[in-house]
């Protein structure tokens, strides 16, 4: 009996071993949450007021030392990586103006965030050129009050870039490749963790650099060879503007490339026997005199030559083979005119009978002359051309003819 | 029965059994133990439940000078035995294998606080026979809860002191064997600290045991045991010189702060895990006894930390919140240091601003869960979450031994364990938040792929509230069983062992998650690893004199890789390291030793060879820019040393001591590492050679010495002092700095190049201890006593107990990530007021 009461009381003593007193490690209150205070509310616009000022008086910054509070939208965040400890804010249609913050850490904002930033503290400057927000608490000066607004890009084209009104915007252009030489390598060096500039163009030559940095998740990411519309933040750096991708998903790069063409038929004669011209399916026929189409070498490869004998009248007629055009299609050829008096000119026929000229652009010097993509939209089927060159009694005329391409764009 | 307990000290200590090699005297009663100092140092350490503690107390009670300073006087300053792994020391309980399952080391925690009923212990040290088991290098140790043996009675008492925990309160109570043939005990008992001695921690523990026994008849008895110590306390971590000189103290703690004005720790450890045994004691006839004991252990395990979203990183002691990170910055380098030295908030973790953060987060998800809905509320940046590892795990074992003659006796047993350990996290806490979204942001940052970053594959996206499981879930599987056979003769002039073990093992992992990164080799049962393994080991005493004895053993084993260290990254795959397969040990020791009356010596050498290691770790590759998997294979090592040990009885009250220990634990081989990035399974490194051979492995002190006196007054009471001096103490190594690719930017001839290869020594140093107690008899029934020891007295808080390079190293910049240490407690106490009755 003693023994069992014994027992008993260190059974029962036990007991808070499956309790947990709390009186060593509880729980935890919560603690009080401040808000973060609103103030005046200041635009964008407003900011680059300030800054333009600044700017104009050589420099400098300017440090909020009130609460106030800037509204706007987060079009790009560094959760990607490709900007690092910084954000655009850009405001919406009545404060048409961006902005970037400059965050003392990286993380904890995200595109399409509509937020409230609270200035007290931050100093409004210039980082190369590039307006900006220094010293920016994600925590501590932003409060997020709405998700998933995602604002439009606005519709550019890289001429108007210049303008200097796009700094730190959203923008899309419609109609841009990149430069041929970036084709098929990465956006960025992501072994190396290097950043790389890239060029894009457009179809008027206008080029612009797109900076992505090797940390980008997209770093390593193959640049699309076809031509279409690009999203993205225009930078500044010092005096040249620069694009940041947010993601590849808005480089809609898909459509053909500017100069590309589908060729239907091409001979640039590089293949053509020296001599006599008689490729398969060509005509090389002197309706008038003797003179007729020889290949022969020239330094940009083997051309077509045709000199006129100055003793008699020359017509001769050069007619391809029968071309199967597709809808939109053009030609083009090259000419060079060696002695003046003559003519060459370029024709078309449906039925090999009936030719109609075409306005060509043929050389009227020695210099090549390109004759410019002529178009046969109002042509389809089956189609020769005719090169038809005419020389009079006394005129020992000479053409040059190379390259002669019907394709599509 | 033990009243002329203080006598019976010293029979214990000059007796020291008939052959010194096997210190299988019983331990008498814990008034020992708490005579000896420090011992209640080294256990609390122990009882912080963490399974990354290292200290062995294996090696209390032994009756060998040198063994029993191994195991108190020089467990304040991380002392190893013979510089061993803890995974090489064997416990057992009832005949049960207690060591962890998955990286084979003692959990002591697991009966933490059971001070009065763990304590009838048989310690076999070293290489030498033991009854209970073929043993591990460091020896065995097999703890008896049989109840019938336990003595009829029961002691309460209170413990103070500034060490892991303040108060200590226990009770016990054994009714002995009674006449009906049963044989019960039960003990209970809390440990608590508000603060322990290094800021920011605490400890809630608790602890409860029950014994059960009935004799059937003469031969058979069926004992039960059931206890469990489920305890909570608060961690602490190493932290850089640079650290310690800016706080002007060596005790920092990066893991606390104040919440709301109430010191918080983010890393708690939550163990408890409960035993049962089930045992049966058959004495077959005089000569034949066959214990067998089947065990079931179940539980959880956990420990919490901060975790945080796209935020930066919260830790006080991040390298970038330094001084020293702004060496070419003035100003800022002049602000930290202020900070650093006169805000104590620098030092500290944030609450508030976590949960200020957390609660303005506004987050919108889509397709949650896959389901196609969003969600829009406060993302948590900031969490505290809980890595569960939650064991069940059964045992059983089965020893027979048979006493042929008076010269010759055999043992033999089986042992068999199935453990599965299940890891996962939980959202332990939200901090304000209302859920957390469970993604990988490292490979989000790496990787251009919706799937990529997914915890989940198959339920992707998640929400996850406070309570849920996430970012990885899976088991490990453990099946072990092995046969052992030992023969021990004994002649007058020469006695000698064998011993042999033959092992079978088979782990494997199964996933219960889709890792979006590893969609094929994470979900699922992986591979089978097997494993045979076999071990002998022999040993002879040469009895020159009645006084004089020579004593030589040696082994030879091979080991599985341990669960822990054979898979790249269990919580995201199943690979396991390349060309997985056993270590082989070789061991031999060999000692001198002198009995007599008043004095014995003992002097041993030892010599112990690691081959074919593997060893892994996790860690930022600075280079790389990425997250690794490090991997070593062929990791060889060596320890070698030399120890001693004597006692004096200069007068029947007074007793003298010394011992030395002094070693070498070096690598010995040029290891071959596997880099792996923990993102992917792209190998980024293969075959890339480590060149540490000849570099010491570090953590501990190779040197350890003890001088002590004591003082045993007839009257029941003793006091004692140690003198005790370390050294010797290396810094664990980064192996990837010793790498040719670590180097490829210097010269020959670089100062730099010194600094990066060379080896930091720690400070050694003296310290004291005094201990001391007093018991009075009361009514010839009862027995109050008390007994106190105070550890360092001369404050010496220089002493480094361990330290190790950063495994994040910058070549550029090699002072970026500087070495961590742990410094040794300075003056400290303990004192325990005890009634027995």
């Amino acid at each position: 009996m003693k023994h069992t009461i014994k027992i008993l009381a260190i059974a029962l003593a036990v007991v808070p071993a499956f309790m947990f007193s709390g009186c060593i490690q509880g729980k935890y209150d919560k603690p009080e949450v401040n808000e973060v205070p609103v103030g005046d509310t200041v635009t964008i616009t407003k900011l680059w007021e300030i800054y333009d000022s600044l700017v104009a008086a050589g420099g400098g910054t300017y440090k909020f030392t009130k609460d106030c509070s800037v509204f706007g939208y987060i079009t790009m965040s560094d959760k990607i990586g490709n900007i690092y400890k910084s954000a655009y804010l850009q405001g919406g249609p009545d404060d048409d103006k961006a902005i970037n913050l400059h965050l003392l850490s990286s993380g904890g904002i995200y595109e399409g965030d509509y937020v409230r930033v609270n200035l007290k503290g931050l100093v409004l400057g210039d980082y190369s050129g590039m307006i900006q927000l220094d010293s920016v608490h994600v925590d501590n000066n932003i409060v997020k009050l709405k998700t998933r607004c995602f604002l439009e890009p606005e519709l550019v084209d890289i001429e108007n870039i210049g303008t200097g009104s796009y700094v730190g915007k959203l923008v899309k252009f419609r109609k841009v490749q990149f430069q041929e030489q970036y084709v098929g390598t990465t956006y960025a060096d992501k072994e190396g963790l290097k950043t790389v500039n890239t060029y894009i163009e457009d179809e008027y030559g206008n080029t612009m650099i797109v900076r992505t940095s090797g940390y980008a998740n997209f770093a390593g990411d193959t640049i699309p060879a076809g031509s279409g519309s690009l999203v993205a933040i225009v930078g500044l750096y010092n005096t040249e503007y620069q694009l940041y991708l947010r993601n590849t998903d808005e480089v809609q790069l898909t459509g053909r490339r500017f100069g590309d063409v589908d060729v239907i038929f091409e001979n640039n004669f590089d293949a053509t026997p020296v001599g006599d011209f008689a490729d398969d399916g060509w005509q090389n026929e002197a309706r008038q005199g003797t003179a007729k189409w020889k290949c022969q070498e020239a330094t940009e490869g083997k051309i077509l030559s045709i000199s006129g004998n100055n003793a008699e009248e020359n017509e001769t007629w050069l007619i391809t083979p029968e071309i199967t055009l597709q809808a939109n299609s053009y030609l083009s050829f090259k000419t060079r005119m060696m002695t003046s008096g003559n003519t060459l000119t370029a024709m078309i026929s449906t039925d090999n009978t009936n030719w109609t000229p075409l306005p060509a652009n043929i050389a009227a010097s020695s210099d090549w002359a390109i004759s410019g993509d002529i178009s046969l939209a109002q042509y389809l089927g089956n189609i020769r051309i005719a090169f038809k060159f005419e020389s009079p009694i006394g005129v020992a005329g000479k053409y040059f003819l190379d390259d002669v391409k019907v394709f599509t764009k | 029965m033990k009243r002329k307990f203080l006598p019976l000290i010293f029979v214990c200590l000059s007796v020291s059994a008939t052959y010194a090699q096997t210190d299988t005297t019983r331990n008498n009663d814990d008034i020992e133990n708490q005579s000896v100092p420090t011992i209640t140092l080294t256990e609390s350490e122990l009882e912080e439940g963490s399974q990354d503690n290292d200290i062995s107390t294996l090696l209390q009670s032994s009756q060998d000078v040198y063994v029993n300073s191994a195991g108190y006087t020089f467990g304040q300053a991380r002392f190893r035995f013979r510089g061993y792994d803890n995974q090489n020391a064997e416990v057992l309980m009832n005949g049960i294998y207690v060591n962890d399952a998955e990286n084979g080391r003692p959990v002591y925690s697991n009966w933490g606080g059971l001070n009065d009923v763990m304590r009838f212990k048989t310690n076999t040290s070293a290489l030498h026979f033991s009854d209970y088991s073929f043993g591990g290098l460091s020896g065995v140790t097999n703890i008896s809860t049989r109840v019938s043996e336990f003595r009829q009675g029961g002691s309460v008492s209170y413990a103070n002191s500034n060490r892991s925990y303040r108060h200590r309160a226990m009770a016990a109570y054994s009714t002995g064997l009674m006449a009906n043939g049963w044989a019960f005990s039960a003990a209970a008992s809390t440990r608590l600290a508000q603060k322990c001695y290094i800021p920011g921690t605490f400890y809630e523990g608790y602890a409860y045991f029950f014994g059960a026994e009935k004799k059937f008849n003469d031969h058979h008895s069926l004992g039960l045991t059931i206890y469990g110590s489920p305890s909570r306390s608060g961690r602490s971590a190493a932290a850089t010189a640079e650290t310690y000189e800016l706080i002007g103290s060596n005790y920092y703690n990066p893991n606390w702060g104040y919440q709301n004005g109430k010191a918080r720790n983010a890393k708690v450890g939550y163990y408890h895990q409960p035993r049962i045994i089930l045992s049966h004691y058959w004495d077959i006839d005089n000569t034949m006894k066959l214990q067998t004991s089947a065990s079931y252990m179940f539980g959880r395990g956990g420990t919490t930390a901060l975790n945080w979203y796209d935020a930066p990183d919260p830790r006080p002691d991040y390298y970038r919140n330094f001084p020293s990170y702004y060496e070419d910055d003035a100003n800022m380098f002049a602000q930290l240091t202020n900070e650093w030295q006169n805000d104590e908030n620098k030092q500290l973790l944030d609450w508030d601003q976590f949960y200020f953060a957390n609660m303005k987060n506004l987050y919108t998800v889509t397709n949650v869960g896959g389901t196609g809905d969003s969600i829009t509320g406060n993302r948590a940046k900031y969490i505290i979450e809980e890595r569960r590892n939650d064991i069940s795990r059964f045992d059983f074992s089965s020893r027979l031994s048979k006493i042929f003659t008076d010269e010759i006796k055999m043992v033999a047993g089986v042992n068999y364990m199935m453990n599965q350990t299940h890891y996962f996290k939980v959202i332990d806490d939200l901090l304000g938040a209302d859920w957390w979204l469970d993604v990988d942001q490292f490979a989000e940052r790496d990787f251009n792929d919706e799937n990529y970053i997914q915890s989940d594959l198959d339920n992707p996206n998640q929400v996850k509230k406070e309570g849920d499981l996430f970012g990885y879930n899976y088991y490990a599987n453990i099946h072990k069983a092995d046969a052992f056979a030992e023969a021990e003769f004994k002649y007058s002039k020469v006695e000698f062992f064998g011993a042999l073990k033959l092992s079978y093992t088979e782990y494997w992992r199964d996933g219960k998650m889709r890792n979006g990164k590893f969609p094929d080799g994470s979900y699922g049962a992986s591979e089978h690893q097997r494993f045979f393994n076999y071990a002998v080991k022999v040993g002879v005493n040469y009895k020159i004199t009645g006084r004089n004895f020579l004593l030589l053993n040696a082994t030879y084993l091979t080991r599985a890789p341990y669960f822990r260290n054979a898979y790249v990254s269990p919580r995201t795959r199943d690979n396991v390291v390349p060309n997985l397969k056993s270590e082989t040990i070789y061991s031999a020791d060999l000692s001198y030793f002198y009995r007599s009356p008043n004095f014995q010596l003992k002097i041993t050498g030892y010599y112990t060879e690691f081959r074919n290691g593997t060893e892994g770790t996790s860690f930022y590759h600075d280079e790389l820019n990425t997250f690794v998997n490090y991997l070593m294979t062929g990791v060889n090592k060596v320890h070698y040393g030399g120890e001693f040990g004597t006692e004096v009885k200069i007068s029947p009250t007074v007793t003298a001591t010394a011992a030395l220990g002094y070693g070498r634990y070096m690598y010995n081989s040029r290891p071959s590492v596997t880099i792996t990035q923990d993102n992917s399974s792209e190998v980024l490194a293969t075959d890339r050679t480590v060149y540490i051979k000849n570099y010491h492995i570090g953590g501990n002190p190779e040197l350890a010495a003890t001088i002590g006196v004591k003082y045993s007054a007839p009257k029941y009471w003793y006091v004692g002092a140690n003198a005790n001096y370390f050294d010797e103490n290396y810094v664990t190594i980064n192996p990837e700095k010793h790498t040719v690719e670590a180097l490829d930017i210097y010269v020959i001839g670089d100062p730099q190049l010194d600094e990066i290869l060379g080896q930091e020594k720690l400070k050694g140093g003296f310290t004291l201890d005094i201990y001391g107690g007093k018991s009075w008899r009361i009514q010839r029934k009862y027995t109050l006593g008390f007994t106190a020891s105070i550890s360092n007295v001369t404050n010496n808080r220089k002493i480094a107990t361990s330290g190790f390079e950063q495994y994040r190293f910058d070549k550029t910049n090699i002072d970026k990530f500087p070495n961590k240490y742990y410094y040794m407690y300075g003056i400290n106490y303990f004192v325990n007021l005890y009634f027995r009755f």
